[in-house]
C-alpha cells in the first residue's frame, strides 16, 4: 500500500519549513549564553586541569599496578630510589626532581599557591612512587620497575607543564581582555 | 552543496571550532531556521521550541571542537537538535505511546498549485500538532528527518515494528484530523 502521506510531504517539502526564527533576537541570547559560559570557564581552569590530571593518574596507576600485582612489596624500608641504582639513573632522577621543584615553584608564584585538588592528585602520584621504591628493594635489577620509575617523573613533570601552560594561557587571555576594555 | 559553498561551510566550522563567534553567529544564521522548524514539529510549542534550540546550539558550540569530521556537521547538528526535543520531551512526560486505530493518507496524484500545496501542508503541521507526543515523534522522524524505522527504533530504544506500528496509527489519526475538519 502507498504511503501517500510520505509521498506527499517528500515532494511538497519546503512547503513544511512554515516557521521563522527571529535569528537576530535569538542570537543575542544565545550570545549572552556562550559569554556566561566562556565567563564560567575562565573562572575555574583547574577543572579541565583536574580531568588531564585524572587521565594521568589512572594511566600511572594502571602501569605502577601491573608491576606491583606479581611482586611483594618491601614493608620494612623505605624502598630504592633511582640515585641508588646506578650513577646514570642518579642524574635521571636529579634532573626531573630539579625540572618538578622549579616548576612548583613557578605555578606557586603566578597563581598563589598550588590548588588543594591539584596538590591532592600529586600527593597521589607521589604515593605511588614510594610503591615503586619499595617495589624496586625486592628487584633491584628489574628495568621494568625502573622505568615505570622514570615513567613517573616525565608524567608529573607533564602534569605540571600542562597546568602552567594553563595558568599563562589564561593570564594572556586577561590581558588580552583588558587592552581591547582600554 | 556547490564547491564554493561547501568551502565557506567548512571554514566557517573550523573557525567555530577555534571559538570565533563571529563565525559561530553565520554557522548559527545558516542552520537556526530549519533547526528551530524541527523543533517546532517536534515540540509543538513555539516558546518550548525556542528554548530547546537555544539549549541544541549552546551544546553544539561547546562541543563542536571535538568534531572530527566536518562533512559530518549537518547530520550531527540535526542529530543534537532531535536529541535535545527528545531529551525534553521526556521531562515533560510527554513521550509516551497514544496507539489507536490504523489508515491511508488521501490521494495526491493531481498537480495542485503552490498556494493549495502551503495550504494543506499547514493543516498537515496542523493536525500533526493535534495527536500525542509519542506518536508525533515518530512521524515527524519519519516524514520530516528522513529516518528509518530502523534508525527511529535505535534513537527512541524501541523495537522497529513498534516504530512502524506507531508511524502508522500517527498518520491515521492525522488523517482523520483532516477529515473531521472538512
Amino acid at each position: 500500500m502507498k504511503d501517500k502521506l510520505k509521498i506527499f510531504t517528500d515532494k511538497h517539502r519546503e512547503s513544511f519549513e512554515i516557521h521563522e526564527l527571529d535569528l537576530e533576537k535569538t542570537w543575542d541570547s544565545l550570545d549572552r549564553k556562550l559569554n556566561k559560559l566562556d565567563r564560567k570557564r575562565a573562572k575555574n581552569p583547574w577543572k579541565v586541569l583536574l580531568k588531564i590530571a585524572a587521565s594521568i593518574l589512572v594511566f600511572l596507576t594502571v602501569t605502577a599496578g601491573f608491576y606491583l600485582n606479581d611482586q611483594r612489596i618491601a614493608m620494612n624500608n623505605n624502598g630504592i630510589a633511582l640515585h641508588n641504582v646506578s650513577s646514570e639513573l642518579a642524574d635521571t632522577e636529579a634532573f626531573y626532581a630539579s625540572q618538578i621543584a622549579d616548576k612548583i615553584k613557578i605555578i606557586e608564584i603566578e597563581s598563589g599557591g598550588l590548588d588543594p585538588e591539584i596538590q591532592i592528585q600529586l600527593n597521589i602520584l607521589d604515593n605511588d612512587y614510594l610503591s615503586l621504591k619499595k617495589d624496586l628493594n625486592d628487584n633491584a635489577d628489574s628495568e621494568e620497575v625502573i622505568n615505570a620509575m622514570i615513567e613517573y617523573y616525565r608524567i608529573k613533570l607533564a602534569m605540571l607543564e600542562k597546568i602552567l601552560n594553563e595558568i599563562q594561557k589564561n593570564d594572556d587571555n586577561k590581558e588580552h581582555e583588558k587592552a581591547q576594555t582600554i | 552543496m556547490q564547491t564554493g559553498q561547501k568551502s565557506i561551510h567548512t571554514y566557517l566550522i573550523l573557525k567555530s571550532q577555534e571559538g570565533d563567534r563571529r563565525a559561530q553567529n553565520e554557522l548559527f544564521k545558516l542552520y537556526a531556521n530549519a533547526m528551530y522548524n524541527i523543533c517546532r514539529r517536534m515540540m509543538g510549542d513555539e516558546d518550548d521550541a525556542k528554548d530547546v534550540l537555544q539549549d541544541a546550539f549552546i551544546h553544539v558550540f561547546d562541543k563542536i571542537k571535538g568534531l572530527r569530521d566536518v562533512e559530518m556537521f549537518s547530520a550531527w547538528i540535526k542529530r543534537i537538535v532531535i536529541n535535545h526535543c527528545l531529551n525534553s520531551l521526556k521531562k515533560k512526560n510527554l513521550l509516551v505511546s497514544d496507539i489507536d486505530g490504523a489508515g491511508d493518507f488521501a490521494d495526491e496524484n493531481d498537480e495542485k498549485d503552490n498556494e493549495k500545496i502551503n495550504y494543506e501542508a499547514k493543516k498537515i503541521l496542523s493536525a500533526i500538532d493535534k495527536i500525542s507526543e509519542g506518536c508525533k515523534t515518530v512521524l515527524n522522524l519519519y516524514l520530516f528527518e528522513g529516518y528509518d524505522h530502523k534508525e527511529i527504533a535505535q534513537i527512541l530504544s524501541i523495537s522497529e515494528s513498534a516504530s512502524k506500528a506507531q508511524y502508522s496509527k500517527a498518520r491515521a489519526k492525522v488523517r482523520k484530523i483532516l477529515a473531521e475538519e472538512i
